[in-house]
């Protein structure tokens, strides 16, 4: 089975960027969210449309970027 | 499928840095300190890259540590840079081989890419990887932490 209608897009979370990749395996959506630097996977999701796998992994990207912290320096 | 045997060799602890060694690069500054990680980690605004686990109690970096982030050593379609740029990036915070280096993050891992540029592409003969790194320095009682943005490389340790 091969990925397809990849699609790739930046947008910022809790005030952070994050890159988006989602794509088509066989009839199920799968979607990733990374936190842009350094690239590390901050959730996977799927669902029966790239919308709703889209959804769930912002969802999740969201709940973690919103616990960081920043400190005054 | 047929089972067979694999001996694995000992493991080469010459490309890893430990703890007193870069306790004795940070006091008397003989091997220059790289730290790896985003600006926002290296003065200690963020413990951890965004959405990441915390894994240190306090933020900032390493006393006399430069702020070499580790992607800076790519192009942005991911291929590394020149040999030319990539002297011309760590010779510009004082990293040119001239002496040891032990390239550090928050684990050990994007430092590794770091390891690899200095060690391989720019050829330098003494490089290690800390990878106890951040989560290690930032835990440990007792040790000095800098905050904020380093001393510009001119006459700075390091």
């Amino acid at each position: 089975m091969k990925a397809e209608e990849y699609a790739e897009r930046q947008l910022e979370l809790a005030g952070w960027p994050v890159n988006v990749a989602s794509y088509r395996l066989g009839i199920q959506w799968h979607a990733k969210a990374d936190n842009v630097s350094p690239g590390a996977a901050l959730a996977r999701a799927t669902g029966t449309t790239r919308e709703a796998a889209e959804r769930r992994v912002l969802e999740r990207a969201e709940e973690l970027l919103g616990r960081t912290r920043r400190q005054a320096v | 499928m047929k089972s067979t045997n694999y001996t694995a060799k000992e493991p080469d602890v010459s490309l890893r840095a430990f703890l007193p060694q870069v306790q004795t690069a940070s006091a008397l500054g003989a091997s220059a300190l790289v730290d790896v990680r985003s600006p926002q980690e290296f003065t200690g605004e963020i413990l951890a890259p965004p959405g990441l686990p915390e894994t240190c109690q306090r933020g900032g970096h390493v006393p006399g540590a430069r702020s070499i982030p580790w992607a800076k050593a790519a192009n942005d379609d991911g291929t590394f840079k020149s040999a030319d740029e990539l002297r011309q990036l760590y010779a510009s915070e004082g990293v040119d081989g001239s002496k040891p280096v032990i390239a550090y993050c928050r684990i050990g891992e994007r430092s590794s890419h770091t390891w690899f540029v200095l060690k391989y592409l720019l050829g330098f003969r003494d490089v290690k990887n800390y990878d106890g790194s951040w989560t290690e320095w930032g835990n440990l009682v007792g040790a000095g932490v800098e905050r904020g943005a380093a001393a510009k490389a001119a006459g700075a340790r390091g």
